[in-house]
C-alpha cells in the first residue's frame, strides 16, 4: 500500500551528490595547484657545530670531538691502524641501562670530505663503540649518568685523512604496539632518502669515487652534526 | 484410482492395504464432523469458522444451547485469547475497535520478579565463568603444549638414542678424593658417560655437550658438567664424557643422571630426554 | 459485547480489569530509570576496564618483596639480603690476572644468598632506584666473581655479590631485585622474583659512601 505524501511537505532535493562532485573537484584542482602528491621537498636539517648538544629522545648526546688517531688509546684498536673517533658525552634518558652500541643506530650516517663511513660499506662492519670510563672501554650507559661514549672507525690503510665530518642523527620516540603494547623507544624512520654524495664543501674530487651511502634502514635526520677533524700523532 | 468400484467417489476409500514405508497411503481427507449443535461436553470441539452465522429464529430448530456448556469446567486463563474477532453484523458500527488493547492484551502470567532476576544473575555469573574457565584452560592447555616433555627411562645398562647418538651410562658414583670448597652437606658426584654418533648429525656433542643433570626421585635436579669430554666425535667410535655434579649427601645414592639434548632443553625441561636407571 | 452475544457465542473472556497498562504503553518516569539504568550499566563497564592489568603490568614477573636478612621463597627459587657494602674499587683475583675495576662514583656492593627450589638456575639482579631507574649490574667487575655466573641449586644456599655502579645520590631508598636468567629468546613468561629493599636513608648512604675503601677483593675466574 502506498502512503500519500504529506500535504504542503515539499520535495527534497537530491543536493548530496553535487556537493560531493564539487568538494572532490576542489581537493583535486587544489592538491594540483600545489604540486599533487609528490613529496614535499624536505626541510633542510638543523646544522649544529662542535661542541652542541641534541636531545635524540632516548639519550642526549653533546659532541666533543672528532679525532683521527691510531689505536691503542682507551685500550681500543690496535697501533698500526688509524681510526676516525668521535667522542660523544652521552645521558642515557631511558630508565633502564642500554648499551653503548645504541649510538650506532642514534648516528645512521657519519661522512667526511673523504668518504662515507656510515652507514658501512659491508653490513655488520660498523664501527667500534665503548662508554669509556677511566680511560678504559666498557658497554654499557646506566640511566642519567653521562657517560664518555667513542665511537670509532676504522680507516683504510692509505685513505686519505678526513679534514671534516659530518653527522646525522636521529631521534628516538617512546613508541607503544599496537598489537602488543609493547613499549620501547622506537627510532623515527622516514622515505629513502636520495643517495646525496659526500658534502661537497671542501671535499675534493677524489670523494666521488667512494661508495655511497646505502639507505638501507633509513632515518628522519632530525639534525646534522659538522666538526673539523683534528689529527693526534700516536 | 481404481476406478472399477462405482460407489468410490475418490473422496472417501478405505486404504488398499496396510501402508508401509513403499506403500505410502493415499491421503485422506477427513471425515465430516458434527459442526452444530455443538458436540457433547465431553469432546470439546469448537468451530473453527470465523464468519459469524446470523441467528435463525424459525421454531424447528431445537432450542439454543448455552454456551459454554455448563458442565465444561472453565477455560484456563493461560489459553491463548483468539484473534480478536471482527464484530458481528449489525454490530460493528456500535463497538469501536479499541476494544481489542485490552481484550487481546496477552494474558500469560510472567515469572515473578525475583525468580527472574535470580535466573538473569545466574546466567551471567555462569556465563562469566564459563568465559574464564576457556580463557584459563586455553592457557594452560598452551602452556603445557609448549614445556611438553617426554622422559624416557632407561634400563640398567641398556643403550638408547638421543638425537643421533646412543647413549650409554658407565656409572654413577661418589667423587674421590672429594674437590675442596665443597657446601658443607653436599657431596660431589662422578658420572661416566658413553656416546656414540649414528650419523653426521652426532658429532656436534663434542663441540655442544648435550644438558647433564641429576635427579632424585621427587624431582629436583642438580646441575652436572663435563670435566672430561672427547675432542671429537666421529659416527660409529664411541667417545667418553666424565661429569662432576654436586648434591646433597641425603640423595648422594639415589640420584639418576638425566640427558636432555642441549644446555636450554635441560633449563627449561621441554623436549626428549633420557633418564639412566643406576 | 451486548450484540456479539446475540449472534455467536463469545468465546474470549471477559475483558481483564485495567489494573496495569502493559506493552508500549509506560510511564515517562520508568523509560527515563530504564534509560539512566543503561547507561549506567553501560558507563560501568567501560570503567570496569580500567581496572584491567596493562600490558605491561600483564607481562610483568610475580615480584616477592621483602626487607634486609629475610628469607623469600618463591616457586623457583628463595633468596636473601645478606650484606650491603660500599666500595671505591674492586679488585678480581682471577687465575692468572688481577683485574682492577675503578670508578668515578661509587661501587654498591650486595651480597645475595640463594637457594633453588627444584632446578639449578642462575640468577641476574638488578637495582631500582627510589625514581625507579634500572640499573644493571655492572661490567666493570668480571661477573665471573659475580652471582650471575654462578649456579644456585636446591638442598643449599649459596652466597654471592653483586656490583653496581651508581651516583651516591641515587642509593638512598634503592631496592634490588633479584630475578632468573633467562634467555630472552625463549619469552618466559610469569617467572617470579623477588625485590629486597636495601633500606638506606640519605644519611646511612653518605656515611657508606665516605668510608668507602679503595681494592674491595674478591675472586673470580
Amino acid at each position: 500500500m502506498t502512503s500519500t505524501p504529506a500535504r504542503g511537505a515539499r520535495r527534497r532535493r537530491p543536493v548530496l551528490i553535487p556537493v560531493l562532485a564539487v568538494l572532490a573537484a576542489t581537493t583535486v584542482g587544489v592538491s594540483a595547484a600545489f604540486g599533487g602528491m609528490a613529496d614535499a621537498p624536505e626541510e633542510p636539517p638543523e646544522l649544529l657545530a662542535k661542541g652542541a648538544e641534541f636531545d635524540q629522545g632516548e639519550m642526549r648526546t653533546v659532541f666533543e670531538d672528532a679525532v683521527v688517531r691510531p689505536g691503542g688509546k682507551y685500550e681500543m684498536g690496535v697501533s698500526d691502524k688509524r681510526y676516525l673517533q668521535l667522542i660523544l658525552k652521552v645521558t642515557n634518558q631511558a630508565d633502564h641501562t642500554i648499551l653503548a652500541q645504541a649510538m650506532d643506530g642514534a648516528l645512521p650516517t657519519v661522512r667526511t670530505d673523504t668518504g662515507t663511513l656510515q652507514p658501512p660499506a659491508t653490513p655488520g662492519d660498523g664501527p667500534y663503540i665503548r662508554s669509556i670510563s677511566q680511560n678504559r672501554p666498557y658497554a654499557q650507559l646506566h640511566p642519567g649518568v653521562p657517560t664518555t661514549v667513542v665511537v670509532s672507525f676504522e680507516l683504510p690503510p692509505g685513505a686519505p685523512t678526513p679534514k671534516k665530518v659530518s653527522i646525522d642523527l636521529a631521534t628516538f620516540e617512546w613508541y607503544e604496539s599496537f598489537f602488543t603494547q609493547e613499549r620501547f623507544w622506537q627510532r623515527l624512520n622516514g622515505p629513502p632518502e636520495p643517495v646525496s654524495p659526500a658534502p661537497a664543501t671542501t671535499a675534493p674530487a677524489r670523494g666521488a669515487d667512494l661508495p655511497a651511502p646505502k639507505t638501507t634502514t633509513p632515518a628522519v635526520v632530525a639534525a646534522r652534526v659538522e666538526m673539523p677533524v683534528r689529527v693526534e700523532a700516536s | 484410482m481404481n476406478a472399477q468400484d462405482p460407489r468410490d467417489t475418490g473422496v472417501w476409500r478405505p486404504p488398499a492395504a496396510e501402508p508401509s514405508w513403499f506403500t505410502p497411503a493415499p491421503r485422506l481427507p477427513r471425515p465430516d464432523v458434527r459442526v452444530w449443535p455443538p458436540p457433547a461436553p465431553e469432546e470439546d470441539q469448537r468451530s473453527t469458522s470465523t464468519v459469524p452465522m446470523p441467528a435463525v429464529t424459525n421454531g424447528s430448530v431445537p432450542p439454543r444451547l448455552p454456551w459454554p456448556p455448563p458442565g465444561t469446567p472453565p477455560r484456563p486463563a493461560a489459553a491463548p485469547a483468539p484473534a480478536a474477532a471482527p464484530p458481528p453484523f449489525g454490530a460493528g458500527r456500535a463497538e469501536p475497535p479499541a476494544a481489542p488493547a485490552t481484550r487481546s492484551a496477552p494474558e500469560r502470567r510472567g515469572m515473578p520478579t525475583a525468580a527472574r532476576i535470580t535466573l538473569q544473575l545466574f546466567g551471567a555469573v555462569a556465563l562469566s565463568a564459563a568465559l574464564l574457565a576457556v580463557t584459563g584452560y586455553d592457557a594452560l592447555s598452551r602452556f603445557e603444549k609448549d614445556n611438553a616433555h617426554d622422559v624416557r627411562q632407561v634400563a640398567q645398562g641398556q643403550e638408547a638414542t638421543l638425537l643421533n647418538t646412543r647413549w650409554r651410562l658407565l656409572g654413577v658414583k661418589v667423587m674421590s678424593p672429594q674437590p675442596e670448597n665443597m657446601a658443607p652437606g653436599t657431596v660431589s658426584m662422578q658420572v661416566d658417560l658413553e656416546g656414540t654418533a649414528l650419523n653426521e648429525k652426532g658429532v656436534y656433542y663434542s663441540i655442544a655437550p648435550p644438558g647433564f643433570r641429576l635427579g632424585d626421585g621427587t624431582g629436583r635436579t642438580w646441575m652436572a658438567l663435563a670435566f672430561k669430554q672427547p675432542d671429537q666425535l666421529s659416527p660409529g667410535t664411541p667417545g667418553r664424557f666424565s661429569l662432576v655434579s654436586s648434591v646433597p649427601k641425603a640423595v648422594a645414592g639415589e640420584v639418576e643422571l638425566v640427558l636432555w639434548p642441549n644446555e636450554n632443553a635441560a633449563a627449561r625441561e621441554i623436549g626428549q630426554a633420557l633418564r639412566f636407571d643406576r | 459485547m451486548a450484540l456479539s452475544s446475540d449472534l455467536v457465542p463469545d468465546t474470549s473472556p471477559a475483558p481483564a480489569p485495567a489494573d496495569r497498562p502493559r506493552g508500549p504503553r509506560r510511564p515517562a518516569w520508568h523509560r527515563i530509570a530504564a534509560a539512566v539504568l543503561g547507561v549506567a550499566l553501560a558507563a560501568g563497564a567501560v570503567y570496569a576496564q580500567t581496572f584491567t592489568m596493562s600490558a605491561d603490568q600483564r607481562r610483568a614477573p610475580l615480584t616477592f618483596s621483602a626487607g634486609p636478612r629475610q628469607d623469600v621463597r618463591t616457586d623457583h627459587f628463595s633468596a636473601r639480603l645478606e650484606r650491603v657494602e660500599f666500595a671505591r674499587s674492586v679488585r678480581v683475583k682471577r687465575t692468572y690476572a688481577t683485574d682492577e675495576a675503578t670508578t668515578d662514583q661509587v661501587f654498591l656492593i650486595i651480597k645475595i644468598g640463594a637457594t633453588g627450589a627444584r632446578r639449578p638456575l642462575q640468577l641476574a639482579p638488578f637495582l631500582v632506584t627510589a625514581d625507579g631507574l634500572r640499573f644493571n649490574a655492572t661490567d666493570k667487575v668480571n661477573p665471573t666473581a659475580t652471582i650471575t655466573e654462578k649456579w644456585v641449586q636446591p638442598g643449599w644456599w649459596r652466597s654471592a655479590l653483586c656490583f653496581f655502579e651508581v651516583p651516591p645520590d641515587k642509593i638512598a631508598g634503592a631496592r634490588v631485585v633479584v630475578q632468573e636468567k633467562v634467555n630472552d629468546l625463549a619469552g618466559d613468561q610469569y617467572l617470579p622474583e623477588t625485590s629486597f629493599d636495601l633500606g638506606l636513608t640519605g644519611a646511612q648512604v653518605r656515611q657508606g659512601v665516605e668510608g668507602a675503601k679503595d681494592g674491595y677483593e674478591v675472586s673470580g675466574i
